[in-house]
């Protein structure tokens, strides 16, 4: 069966989707409905993991770790190497990737701490130490590994055309355990995101927290960067929910909104990429079309916002 | 090797041309520095990639060979515009740390939206944007030595004219509103030198690690000082030398892996070895600097203690002639005194010298002083006799 989204436009890709959907998927799953369905799952993600980034003023630290992902999988690269495997495409399995996240967000978190508390170094130019020391690093190991000076074009602006199930897969169960860990420490999250001191009086820990939200990132980076790439990954992570932030106060429904904003503008990516291809035969990065709607998003929902918190 | 650097043909272009660069880059870094605004380094030198990606497309359509000036204002163009939009986010009301996340994952996204229009329509362009992302040190020239020498004049003696102005506008900038100077034109002629250098930069490093040079210098410097000359000048030096040792470092392991694995293909890219190098050198100066060092400051505590111990041992002895030793650091302690002759071992007993009652009298009359200058002053107690007196000096 072919494509029955190649030459389509914009409204018509709207007309087979929803076909498509009533008749739910009763043959295979193409390749736009693919990509909608990963960028789906990385805006839950996103979502869950947003505003509390933002709340939290992390959002610099989720930066620091999309840069430090390349450290994590330089180095499981490395422990994969001595353990045997010479293969690079065996190289880049879900328990590389797993291991990878871990390793680089507990390297970042300590990292950090270590320099803050022993060396009194200032907070942003900490972040700065550890990142830039850690993307050289990652880069030199990872070059070193694959052979290649200029590697690392797909680790940032990644490639959504070569997904396939396998990486859909992947991606869902990291977003089923990112919802897992957030619907377990729920609580926690909400105390000592807002009242750090009585969190730590209520028995809640913040470093702990803190922690779990610095590997609930890492786990999103690391989904994201086999897909879209690492700063799209980032993106979905701040843009929604700043978006979302702006209609409402409400945690729970900062959430849902970011969420419902996030699946609009990726399904009118994928859509508008699709129309591109069909109207000029140009196949514009289908990241690169997600990012314009989200600057556009951004700025209106800053022109006219409900709330305007978020202070100066 | 370490001469071979500046005289060989091939290398002596990166190594001479990455030091001026890198040295630019400190000095300019210094004043986000000091400002604690280091990020929007990185912010506006990931903006630069959709500049410089737009700049490439133009030069593409329109047919013209790569225009290096014309890459330069897009990627500066780019930037400013980061800039000026994450003050707008802010006025309002988006916090600050997230704006800067914002922009800067957008503005790269749009970056590889251009690019990926570029790789279908112009393969060979689209093989350039890889000398902006990742830096291609290696292939300089010295005519490229003689353009980085012009811009570090350039942007260093920009500095020094506007010097005074500079400093106030980041130390304090309510200050430098009532002082009369006009804060939106000097912020922009900042930021337009600031891109400059950002751009000019990128060929060295790439975009991606451009942000070091900016961040590390400073931060290393500022653990050798407290004045701002000395810390442009500090700052400066460490560039030069982190892009010296980062050159010499890539050919050394190229050639030491060479020699052990003759057949393996690695590379040792130049762009992350100076950040490495400038790493270690901020490493070292966070052990090792005089004052603020850690490692140093610990050991000079530690040697500070052991001193007081050894006067607190002594007057012990002065005070009770029949003193015994209890555990291992008062024998320790015992020892080092006789050492320095201010006991002496008789009868297998310690006993007092004269020497040794001459500086116990010596202690006891600086803390006899010490404790009358603490009423009527708030001072916090020091450790030793050390630094009683040179809180006395003070007050003689």
């Amino acid at each position: 069966m072919i494509d029955p989204y190649i030459g389509k436009g914009f409204f018509g890709f709207f007309g087979v989707l929803i076909q498509r959907v009533f008749s739910l998927f009763h043959t295979t799953l193409y390749m736009d409905e693919l990509q909608i369905a990963v960028l789906i799952c990385l805006t839950l993600l996103g979502a869950i993991v947003g505003p509390f980034l933002i709340a939290r003023n992390m959002a610099m630290v989720a930066n620091a770790l999309s840069h430090t992902i390349l450290l994590g999988i330089g180095i499981a690269y490395l422990i994969f190497f001595i353990s045997g495997a010479t293969n690079i495409q065996e190289m880049m399995d879900i328990k590389v990737l797993f291991l990878a996240s871990i390793i680089s967000a507990f390297c970042t978190l300590i990292t950090q701490n270590f320099l803050k508390s022993f060396f009194k170094i200032q907070q942003d130019a900490g972040i700065g130490f550890v990142f830039t020391f850690f993307l050289a690093l990652g880069v030199i190991l990872v070059s070193f590994f694959s052979h290649n000076a200029h590697v690392g074009t797909e680790l940032i602006m990644g490639n959504i055309d070569a997904v396939d199930l396998n990486h859909l897969k992947t991606i869902f169960l990291i977003s089923l355990i990112n919802c897992f860990i957030f619907l377990i420490f729920r609580r926690g999250f909400l105390i000592s995101t807002f009242d750090r001191e009585s969190a730590f009086l209520s028995g809640f820990r913040p470093k702990f927290y803190d922690m779990l939200i610095v590997c609930m990132t890492a786990f999103t980076t690391i989904a994201s960067f086999r897909a879209v790439g690492i700063f799209t990954g980032l993106a979905f992570l701040i843009v929604p929910s700043l978006m979302a932030l702006k209609k409402s106060v409400s945690l729970n429904k900062v959430m849902v909104i970011a969420f419902l904003f996030g699946m609009m503008i990726s399904i009118g990516s994928v859509a508008l990429s699709r129309a591109f291809f069909s109207w000029f035969n140009i196949g514009l990065s289908t990241g690169g079309i997600l990012m314009v709607f989200m600057t556009l998003g951004l700025i209106l929902s800053v022109i006219k916002p409900q709330y305007k918190c978020g202070a100066k | 090797m370490w001469f071979q650097l500046f005289t060989d043909p091939i290398l002596r272009g990166p190594t001479i041309a990455t030091m001026l660069m890198c040295m630019t880059q400190a000095v300019v870094g210094v004043f986000l520095f000091i400002s604690k605004k280091s990020l929007i380094g990185e912010v506006a030198s990931h903006a630069t990639y959709p500049g410089v990606a737009s700049a490439l497309v133009v030069l593409s359509v329109c047919g013209l060979q790569v225009c290096v000036p014309f890459i330069f204002l897009g990627g500066m163009t780019s930037a400013l515009l980061g800039v000026l939009f994450i003050e707008f986010l802010e006025n309002r009301g988006v916090k600050k740390d997230s704006a800067l996340c914002a922009v800067l994952a957008l503005f790269f996204g749009l970056g590889t939206l251009v690019v990926s229009y570029l790789q279908q329509t112009n393969a060979l362009v689209f093989h350039h944007i890889t000398v902006y992302l990742y830096g291609q040190a290696a292939t300089m020239l010295d005519e490229h030595i003689y353009f980085y020498g012009a811009l570090s004049l350039g942007v260093l003696s920009i500095i020094t004219l506007f010097y005074r102005k500079l400093k106030i506008l980041f130390f304090d900038p309510l200050f430098a509103i009532t002082s009369g100077i006009h804060i939106r034109r000097e912020k922009i002629l900042f930021f337009m030198i600031f891109s400059l250098t950002i751009v000019c930069g990128l060929r060295c490093v790439g975009i991606i690690l451009i942000s070091g040079m900016l961040i590390l210098p400073p931060l290393a410097a500022r653990f050798f000082t407290h004045r701002l000359p000395s810390l442009l000048c500090i700052s400066g030096f460490i560039g030069l030398i982190s892009g010296y040792l980062g050159n010499f470092f890539s050919l050394y392991f190229h050639e030491v892996f060479h020699k052990i694995y003759p057949t393996a293909k690695v590379s040792f890219p130049t762009g992350p070895m100076i950040i490495l190098a400038a790493c270690f050198i901020g490493l070292l100066a966070f052990c090792f600097s005089p004052k603020q060092g850690k490692i140093l400051s610990l050991f000079f505590s530690w040697k500070t203690r052991c001193i007081f111990k050894l006067e607190t041992l002594l007057l012990c002895c002065d005070e009770n002639p029949l003193f015994k030793p209890t555990n291992l650091s008062e024998s320790m302690g015992i020892y080092f005194l006789q050492k320095k002759g201010f006991l002496k071992k008789s009868q297998g007993d310690v006993e007092i010298t004269d020497l040794g009652k001459a500086k116990a009298l010596e202690i006891k009359d600086l803390y006899q002083r010490w404790f009358h200058q603490l009423e009527s002053k708030n001072y916090r107690l020091p450790f030793g006799s050390k630094g009683i007196k040179s809180l006395l000096k003070e007050n003689l």
